[in-house]
């Protein structure tokens, strides 16, 4: 993809870099004279050199000289100052704080700008891998593991990045101070020079073959430790999977293994790590011993001034940290050329996507009919699955591809809707072959709805939008806001795109709207389409109501709750509702619920955790509630375990006893028995009597059935209700919205706000008629978009976790409507709804797509009867085809001459 | 009413005598009590099958919807038992169910009721045997019927019974 990683940081950082070579060609006549300072502090201002018996001396006296041999031509710029001895002292001193303070000031713009670099490189880096991902053809992405790919852009590319900046600057500053340093020890004495050489053509050539086993060793830590984060991300989504099976033990042996081998690597390279520090640490101070020895010898011996010696010395102290600084450099090049060869291998494909082309794509014809010639599919492992199949579809037409799951009519679904790239012979719509496409192109035209439908973290809104997302917004840049410009800016140092996520990236056209005033009603028209509707206003009608509304819409809604009363009396279902009534007991509210009389708004009053809060379990016991509720819980408790007992925790037949713990019953029944047993029911241990009230606050007779409420308890329960009310502590105050029929209930549902109320066990279908007459309700006062809307705010939960299977192909099916387009695939895209549904859906879609060109995957079972064109798979091979026209038919005919009656 | 006044209910039902007394407590436990006022509709054919009931007690009338118009169905082959047919093949209501008087029922939520299924060998034997005795009655009616038929009935016609 690059090549080498130095010329890959070349190309992109050409200019950055040469400016700050040029920076550190600067700083290095500052720096030798910054070691000639002390020499001549000692020599001449100390030991008096300068002055020749003198009182005073020049100081900064400057000229240019040329050579005798050259005509010995003179030129004095300036004669400096005359300075007696302790001025001319403190004059080279100030003189030597200057230049620690330039040479600090160059050291710490190179650094900056170095680090800029890096971290540009790094942002590109990771675009153009991120961007390398995408363009993956689906069956590489399919043998990807996400989370390796992730920890290679997120953590493996980071030291790539950070060296770039080091690439060319970190060896030229160093190695040019280093040679600056050593030529001044040469240039001081010839001797001391060469030792110096000496200790550092030492460390410069042990320590790199020392290192070598150290790279090695990091090498393998790298992949380990890709590995392992690859494994953990399986087993961590595996993880449901592995519960079923009581298979964690073995994944648990196999993650200790790979610590265990990642373990061992890092010993050793600890070993490695630390033996070349001891090393190098000696080297480093065992020549200032040769210095003073050699350097002490020659001064006494009258062969080297003192000032030279200092300054030997000084110079010498400062070289040993740019020859370490190489040689770490070298040792981090090696390993950030063998990081970057690997992540560059793993990003290499032999065949990636057409990149996205800039410029519009031709249009192509609706009409234009689906020729496949001799397409054939071979999988990984060399089995066939689409034995050469030739056929024309006319378009436009609908289309049925019939046959078991699993035979051809899968394949060629994959391959029409561009999943499976990977066949022989050509597919080919009008004259463009299929292939050769770019998404651009094809997503112009092409959606393929799959059996595996995602949704990504955000609200269902953003999910459904996610379809219209494709018109690339004007790079249009606030001129008065410096900030823009900024971010704009760097996003193009870097390569990056400069156009803003949360600019308008919706294509309003292909949804067919005007702009976005029109979107939500897009969405809903779509979600009809696809019998998502209802859904959606049912999630948005169970979703809380929230304060961020204004008070307008409050009065309105306020409004509805009257209105609502009148309707449900008219339509006889006032008997259906338990209102809330601040003196009655609601039966069909939770005694919890019963107890707080409102909605809990922080995590103090949650159901579950009731039981455990101080102050509820006081104004329990004043009311002599303890007791009771424990009998309660153990009742619950004995029916749970009578009934439970041996049926798997995640058996969907224990939900209406959900809130007991299947991990704690035993433990629980075990002392509940031991303690009746000694006859001693009241006493038992305080955590298992906390269970079983928080049990008990869970209780809903007419749900559970148990005949466990009684008049006295209603009405022991009510007192406790109001002085919980009364005597509810300041700090709780926040924690609690209580019910109040003149006021709504942000916390709440928009159910419960408009309720008020429960509704009662016992009568089929009240549900649906409620929320029926809701819905009308809510039409009438123009409250519909309200709740919707608030239903297309949900989350969906990274995935869409906390969507069902269920809705979350409605999301998928809803995008395909939002888009309408000239062709849209359905590859199983409807196996999650009921088969009573799916022929509804597929109904409203087909009339949807009644010019276009619809193709969905069937069983042989389906009624496929008045599909124009029927392609029937057994296996890989096409075995029959109703309503279309052979590939030898020589001049395909348009779809409407296609008889209806063979399509019978 | 509670559940274990439900579970001596279910006790005297036919299909339910050789389902063990825990598993009626189980069914009882995950079931919604529902009460039906006379002529309401406890479902409509072509709705979604979404649940089963089993009736404790009062009466019901079936009824289809054909293309020559309403019929009442054969009450007495319905057993207590209803809307497992379509749960059970994942297809809608096949008819209309009315309550007659009062009317209550336990409410097994479709994928409940699959589970219990699975849960209990006994339970699943029950639905079994429900079903195959509808099968045996519905044979008789057919054979009487076939005894009424005109002997020059149209091909065409039987296709058309059969249609429904």
């Amino acid at each position: 993809m690059y090549g080498s990683f130095f010329r890959y940081v070349w190309r992109h950082s050409r200019r950055e870099q040469i400016f700050v070579l040029a920076f550190v060609v600067g700083s290095l006549p500052f720096y030798w004279w910054s070691l000639d300072v002390p020499k001549r502090i000692v020599n001449e201002a100390i030991q008096g050199s300068a002055f020749n018996g003198k009182t005073e001396a020049e100081i900064f006296s400057m000229s240019l000289a040329l050579p005798d041999y050259l005509g010995g031509y003179h030129y004095t710029i300036t004669d400096g100052f005359s300075l007696s001895q302790l001025p001319y002292l403190y004059a080279l001193c100030m003189l030597f704080l200057f230049l620690t303070l330039v040479n600090g000031w160059f050291k710490y713009v190179i650094n900056i700008r170095k680090g800029i670099l890096g971290e540009r490189m790094l942002r590109r880096l990771r675009f153009e891998l991120f961007s390398l991902v995408m363009r993956f053809r689906p069956e590489d992405i399919r043998t990807t593991k996400a989370s390796e790919v992730t920890a290679m852009i997120n953590e493996e590319v980071e030291p790539i990045g950070g060296f770039a900046g080091d690439a060319f600057i970190t060896p030229a500053f160093l190695g040019l101070q280093a040679v600056t340093a050593m030529i001044f020890i040469i240039a001081q004495n010839v001797w001391l020079g060469l030792v110096a050489f000496a200790v550092i053509a030492v460390q410069g050539f042990v320590i790199p073959k020392l290192r070598r086993e150290q790279i090695r060793l990091g090498r393998m830590r790298q992949l380990e430790s890709r590995r392992l984060a690859g494994r953990l991300g399986e087993m961590v989504d595996a993880a449901p999977a592995l519960h079923v099976y009581g298979v964690v033990g073995h994944t648990a042996a196999e993650i200790s293994k790979r610590l265990g081998t990642v373990f061992d690597i890092r010993l050793k390279l600890y070993r490695r790590k630390f033996a070349v520090k001891y090393l190098n640490n000696l080297l480093a101070q065992l020549t200032p011993f040769v210095f003073y020895l050699l350097g002490g010898y020659l001064a006494l011996k009258g062969r080297l001034d003192i000032g030279q010696l200092v300054a030997v010395i000084g110079a010498y102290r400062d070289l040993p940290a740019p020859i370490k600084d190489l040689i770490d450099w070298d040792q981090q090049r090696a390993d950030v050329i063998v990081k970057y060869e690997q992540v560059v291998e793993q990003f290499t494909k032999d065949i990636l996507l057409q990149p996205e082309p800039e410029e519009a794509p031709e249009t192509i014809a609706p009409d234009a009919p689906i020729t496949t010639v001799a397409l054939r599919v071979v999988s990984g492992r060399g089995v066939v699955q689409l034995d050469r199949l030739s056929t024309v579809l006319n378009r436009p037409s609908h289309i049925a591809l019939v046959g078991p799951p699993g035979s051809g009519r899968d394949i060629l679904a994959k391959v029409l809707g561009r999943q499976v790239t990977d066949y022989q012979g050509t597919v080919s719509i009008g004259d463009r072959d299929l292939a050769t496409m770019s998404d651009r192109e094809a997503s112009g035209f092409i959606v393929y709805a799959s059996s595996d439908p995602h949704a990504m973290s955000g609200s269902i809104r953003e999910n459904l939008q996610l379809a219209l997302r494709r018109s690339r917004p004007a790079d249009e840049l606030d001129q008065d806001d410096p900030k823009a410009q900024y971010w704009h800016d760097e996003a193009l140092q870097s390569g990056n795109l400069s156009v803003s996520p949360s600019a308008d990236w919706i294509d309003y056209a292909a949804a067919g709207i005007e702009g976005p005033q029109d979107l939500d009603g897009a969405l809903i028209r779509a979600l009809r389409v696809v019998n998502g509707y209802d859904e959606i206003f049912r999630v948005g009608i169970a979703s809380q109501l929230g304060d961020d509304i204004g008070d307008d819409l409050k009065q309105r809604i306020k409004g509805v709750r009257e209105a609502l009363l009148k309707r449900f009396d008219e339509a006889g279902l006032m008997g259906v509702i338990e209102r809330f009534e601040p003196d009655t007991y609601n039966s069909n509210a939770t005694i919890g619920e019963n107890l707080l009389f409102g909605v809990a708004i922080g995590e103090r009053f949650k159901q579950e955790n009731l039981a455990e809060d101080p102050f509820v379990r006081q104004i329990l016991a004043a009311e002599a509630l303890t007791d009771p509720l424990t009998d309660i819980g153990l009742r619950i408790l004995e029916t749970v375990v009578d009934v439970f007992t041996g049926m798997s925790s995640d058996n969907p037949l224990r939900e209406s006893y959900a809130f007991v713990d299947e991990n704690e019953i035993d433990d629980l029944w075990r002392i509940a028995q031991s303690t009746w047993r000694r006859g001693q029911r009241r006493k038992l241990p305080a955590w298992v009597r906390d269970r079983l009230i928080s049990y008990a606050l869970m209780y809903i007779e007419p749900r559970n059935r148990l005949n466990l409420i009684d008049e006295r308890l209603t009405q022991r329960l009510l007192r406790a209700r109001a002085s919980f009310r009364e005597y509810l502590p300041p700090d709780a105050a926040g924690e609690i919205e209580f019910y109040d029929p003149n006021n709504l209930m942000p916390a709440a549902s928009i159910r419960d706000n408009l309720l008020f109320g429960r509704i009662r066990s016992g009568k089929a279908h009240a549900r649906s008629k409620l929320l029926g007459v809701m819905a009308e309700v809510l039409k009438e006062k123009d409250l519909e978009g309200f709740v919707v809307s608030k239903g297309l705010d949900q989350e969906v939960g990274p995935a869409g976790r906390l969507m069902t299977p269920s809705q979350r192909a409605t999301i998928q099916l809803t995008r395909t409507m939002l888009r309408l387009p000239d062709v849209l695939i359905l590859d199983g895209a409807l196996a999650s709804f009921p088969p009573s549904e799916v022929r509804l859906i597929l109904k409203n879609i087909r009339e949807a797509m009644s010019e276009k060109t619809l193709i969905v995957t069937m069983s042989d079972d389906d009624d496929f009867g008045d599909f124009d064109i029927a392609l029937t798979f057994e296996g890989a091979k096409l075995i029959s085809t109703q309503g279309g026209e052979e590939a030898e038919a020589p001049q395909p005919k348009k779809a409407e001459d296609v008889p209806q009656e063979a399509a019978q | 009413m509670t559940i274990d006044t439900e579970v001596c209910a279910l006790q005297k039902f036919r299909m339910f005598s050789e389902v063990e007394p825990g598993k009626l407590k189980l069914l009882a436990m995950v079931s919604d009590r529902v009460t039906f006022q006379p002529n309401e509709v406890i479902y409509h054919q072509g709705d979604a099958s979404d649940a089963v009931y089993i009736v404790l007690n009062g009466e019901f009338k079936v009824s289809l919807d054909t293309k020559s118009g309403e019929v009442a169905f054969a009450e007495h082959i319905r057993g207590s038992l209803l809307g497992e047919a379509g749960v059970l093949c994942g297809m809608s209501r096949g008819v209309t169910i009315t309550a007659q008087t009062e009317l209550t029922a336990l409410r097994v939520e479709r994928d409940t009721f699959l589970g219990l299924i699975k849960e209990s060998p006994a339970f699943n034997l029950a639905v079994m045997k429900e079903l195959g005795r509808q099968i045996m009655d519905l044979n008789v009616i057919c054979a009487d019927l076939v005894r009424r038929m005109p002997k020059d009935l149209a091909p065409a016609d039987v296709a058309s019974i059969r249609a429904w």
